[in-house]
């Protein structure tokens, strides 16, 4: 059974129709490649999927639960994370309190009042810093760090409560490829516990990173399946072509 | 907590620590001592600092910490003095215990209500459309309350008389600057082990990106409306305690103009920091009260002049001074080994 | 008509044309340019000081009038360029500046004459009778005046060339200066502009009430509601918003007691902007 299941999403800014039917299929503990050209309406599906937008037509079903038009909070809860393009970490906050922000959602408001989770997060928070190398930067503000280590912070807040799926939105923007390497196998490793959709413009790190890939354009799915299968589509060649 | 009984705790951050416990240890002393040499003309002056000093700090909490721009606090400090008011002269209640439970309960209730309205719903209101709301609200309900006779309208509420603590009279003077003080102090007690806790770094999460921490799966229209109305709780709870203090209650108690006033003290003193609006509060109400004898129509130039200079430079306040740029003071150690010592700024 | 109807719709025309007045050089700097302007209200003050200042040593209010727009748009532009200019990224910044500024003129006013007001006289007295009804002859020149200076305000900025590179500024800053529009002069002009028709507001009222400091102040919450009622973004929108505040706090108090009126109309606004928070001109945000 998917872990994700949008089917017939419908978009419309005003006069514009960003998503006519669109749709994504998310099995468990695979990575899910969302791909495109420029206003293909897959960051618009992403942000349906997460809930910034609410869309106009269709559902989104997260493990068997309509989650079409619920607020982000309570999708997170459900077990859905999200990373968002720009890095967002809370940047005067140190690296370690932002990954226990991210642990401590489910506590109670007394007991964060009373500071009484924070030891039971500590070995959590340790284990993070220690998977994304960020143990050496632990008591520094977020916003010393540098841009792949926050975006690999914003990823490990994300992991932090062990979400069913993860959404990443262009997680190498701004990467050098020694960089790109490092995220590719941090994704990698999420994926061996959760399912993991991937909006990006790098080609080349989404074929061989994902199992499978989703094409859409102007709105709709054009093509669903392996990357080899993608790579040979013929119409997926027309879309990419047609843009040049 | 260890930690906080070495040196280097408390050195660390500039001294700062140091010099907020001098402030409120000074403040303490100050009561008797100017009881002792029978200036009870600036006793006075303290004590209403003080009293001030607890709507400052809550101010503080909501708007410095969690980013609720209010701008409308006098509204909890006006309905926390017309409740203990009407209680006092209406209902005879004379304990202070009740009183204050009143007020609390009053603003508590105000704040659920008005936060309610602001921060729950689908449509997610603006940081601007909170400030102009609750600077909209302290408008009206002092207009409101300047015509309802009812209430007194435009003379207020007079003749409240002084309260009794656990059956004793309070008498004027010293022994109402005690219960400002002890007021003052657990609120300032409160605030410290809140801004410092995890339900702080939740706050401060919410204020610097709320839609962040919405998807990090906080419910932030319940964090804010917890915070709002427990700081306007106390904001009436301080504004019962000045009604008491001072006798009587009038509609500017919940207008604009206070309001701004409290603007004013976090500013000045620096948002987000503990002590700072307390500091705002002194500088203004007591040190101010000096230099307006001197120089009564300057005064409030040199306050505006000096607010603009803040604003313009010291974006958070004159507590700042004195802090050194975090980036400047800690440089990235390139290996774990080097800060294996721990954390440097405490736990 | 009875003299007693046309009375009525004379004073709710005198009331909302008042409103109007102020709201528009708020609707240039808050509503067009999105500056939270929290001294709006003591640009109005300044006009009304110039207007008192010419009264006192000239003689001549309609002297003071005439210079006001003039000495209120040359102190935004100096207010512009020191402190506004800093804060057109941080709109909480711009609103604590701009209260700032508004305290320190206050303070200043206050500094120099007593809060009861100094009275200034309407450089027309009298009354003319419209109807059978004897109206202010100045309340009634005030109307005259607003109608002209909205048309004037918005012919200037969509039919003539300087107002097409201000809309183009506010539109997409880099994309006018990419077309060599000076954004820096546009930002201080359009600035200049809003605090010139503050200015002109202020000179104008200040006959009906007096010269106090906090003249401008005490409108500021009614100013501001009546910008955010009816939306950011155009020079219409705030207007509509200070008639839709403007008539009923006028026409209410014929029924019940007029300080309730307007307390009920600020509520009104309050719950409108929380169900619309778009305003009457904008549909999405």
């Amino acid at each position: 059974m998917a872990i994700l299941e949008a089917s017939e999403i419908v978009k419309r800014f005003g006069p514009v129709t960003a998503l006519s039917g669109a749709g994504l299929q998310v099995e468990p503990t695979t990575i899910h490649g969302l791909i495109g050209p420029n206003g293909s309406g897959k960051s618009t599906l992403l942000h349906v999927i997460a809930g910034r937008t609410l869309p106009d037509g269709g559902r989104v079903v997260l493990d068997g639960a309509d989650i079409t038009r619920a607020k982000p909070a309570q999708r997170a809860r459900a077990g859905m994370s999200i990373k968002f393009q720009l890095a967002r970490v809370y940047h005067e906050q140190t690296v370690a309190d932002n990954l226990l922000l991210a642990l401590q959602v489910r506590d109670g408001i007394p007991s964060l009042v009373l500071s009484r989770t924070r030891r039971r997060h500590q070995e959590r928070v340790r284990r993070l810093l220690d998977d994304f190398g960020l143990t050496h930067v632990r008591d520094h503000p977020a916003g010393e760090l540098a841009h792949g280590e926050q975006q690999w912070l914003e990823i490990a807040m994300a992991m932090a409560t062990e979400p069913k799926l993860l959404l990443l939105d262009e997680p190498t923007g701004g990467m050098n490829r020694h960089e790109r390497e490092r995220t590719g196998e941090l994704i990698r490793a999420a994926a061996t516990t959760c399912a993991v959709v991937i909006v990006e413009h790098d080609l080349d790190f989404i074929r061989d990173l994902c199992d499978r890939i989703t094409v859409l354009h102007q709105g709709t799915l054009v093509a669903s399946g392996t990357p080899v299968e993608i790579e040979r589509d013929e119409r997926v060649a027309e879309v990419y072509l047609t843009r040049v | 907590m260890q930690r906080v009984l070495t040196p280097a705790w408390w050195l660390a951050d500039g001294g700062r620590r140091v010099g907020a416990i001098a402030l409120v240890a000074g403040i303490v002393i100050a009561g008797p001592l100017l009881d002792g040499a029978g200036e009870s003309f600036w006793m006075m002056a303290l004590t209403r600092a003080l009293i001030l000093g607890v709507l400052a700090v809550a101010t503080n909490v909501a708007w410095g910490v969690t980013g609720i721009f209010t701008l409308g606090q006098a509204v909890f400090f006006g309905v926390g003095a017309y409740v203990v008011g009407l209680l006092a002269t209406r209902e005879d209640v004379v304990a202070l215990e009740s009183l204050a439970g009143a007020a609390l309960g009053a603003g508590l209730l105000c704040g659920l209500v008005v936060g309610a309205f602001l921060f729950f719903g689908r449509r997610r209101v603006g940081m601007l459309y909170v400030g102009l709301v609750t600077l909209a609200l302290s408008y009206a309900l002092e207009r409101l309350a300047s015509v309802w006779g009812e209430i007194g309208a435009g003379n207020g509420i007079t003749g409240i008389p002084l309260p009794t603590l656990l059956g004793t009279e309070i008498e004027p003077g010293i022994s109402f600057f005690w219960v400002a003080v002890v007021t003052l102090l657990v609120v300032l007690g409160l605030a410290w082990a809140v801004m410092r806790s995890q339900f702080g770094m939740v706050m401060r999460a919410i204020r610097d990106d709320d839609e962040r921490a919405e998807f990090l799966g906080y419910r932030r229209p319940i964090v804010q409306l917890v915070v709002f109305a427990a700081t306007g709780g106390v904001g009436a709870l301080a504004g019962g305690l000045y009604a008491l203090e001072e006798g009587f209650v009038s509609p500017t108690f919940l207008g604009v103009s206070l309001s701004t006033q409290v603007l004013i003290y976090v500013l000045l003193g620096g948002r987000d920091s503990l002590v700072g609006p307390l500091v705002g509060v002194l500088l203004l109400e007591v040190g101010g009260q000096r230099v307006q004898e001197e120089l009564p129509t300057e005064w409030p130039i040199i306050v505006g002049a000096v607010l603009l200079l803040v604003i313009l430079f010291l974006p958070n306040g004159l507590t700042q001074l004195g802090r050194r740029r975090r980036r400047a003071a800690a440089p990235r150690p390139e290996t774990a080994a080097e800060v294996s010592g721990g954390d440097p700024r405490g736990e | 008509m009875s003299p007693e109807t046309i009375r009525t719709i004379f004073d709710v025309a005198s009331l909302t044309s008042i409103l109007v007045l102020l709201v528009l050089g708020m609707a240039v700097i808050v509503g067009m340019m999105q500056v939270f302007n929290l001294c709006q209200g003591e640009l109005v003050l300044l006009g009304a000081v110039v207007a008192y200042v010419a009264h006192e040593w000239l003689g001549s209010v309609l002297l003071g009038i005439l210079v006001a727009p003039f000495a209120v748009a040359a102190f935004g532009a100096v207010l512009e360029r020191t402190v506004i200019r800093r804060f057109y990224a941080n709109a909480a910044g711009a609103l604590l500046a701009t209260f700032a500024v508004g305290f320190l003129i206050r303070a200043i006013v206050l500094a120099r004459m007593s809060s009861q007001g100094e009275p200034v006289p309407a450089p027309i007295d009298g009354t003319v009778g419209i109807g059978g009804a004897d109206v202010s002859a100045w309340r009634l020149v005030i109307i005259v005046v607003v109608v002209l200076a909205v048309a004037a305000t918005y012919l200037s900025l969509t039919r003539t060339a300087i107002g097409l590179r201000v809309r183009a500024t506010l539109d997409d800053v880099e994309l006018a200066a990419a077309s060599g529009i000076s954004t820096r002069r546009m930002f201080t002009g359009t600035y200049a502009f809003g605090a010139a028709l503050a200015g002109l507001a202020g000179a104008m009222i200040v006959p009906l009430q007096a010269l106090y400091p906090s003249l401008g102040f005490d409108n500021l919450v009614p100013m501001f509601l009546s910008v955010m009622v009816g939306g950011l973004g155009t020079l219409h929108g705030p207007l509509l918003g200070a008639v839709a505040l403007g008539v009923p706090t006028a026409l209410l108090p014929t029924w019940i007691d007029s300080v309730l009126s307007q307390v009920l109309v600020i509520f009104a606004a309050i719950v409108f902007m929380r169900l619309r928070p778009g305003g009457l001109v904008n549909r999405d945000i």
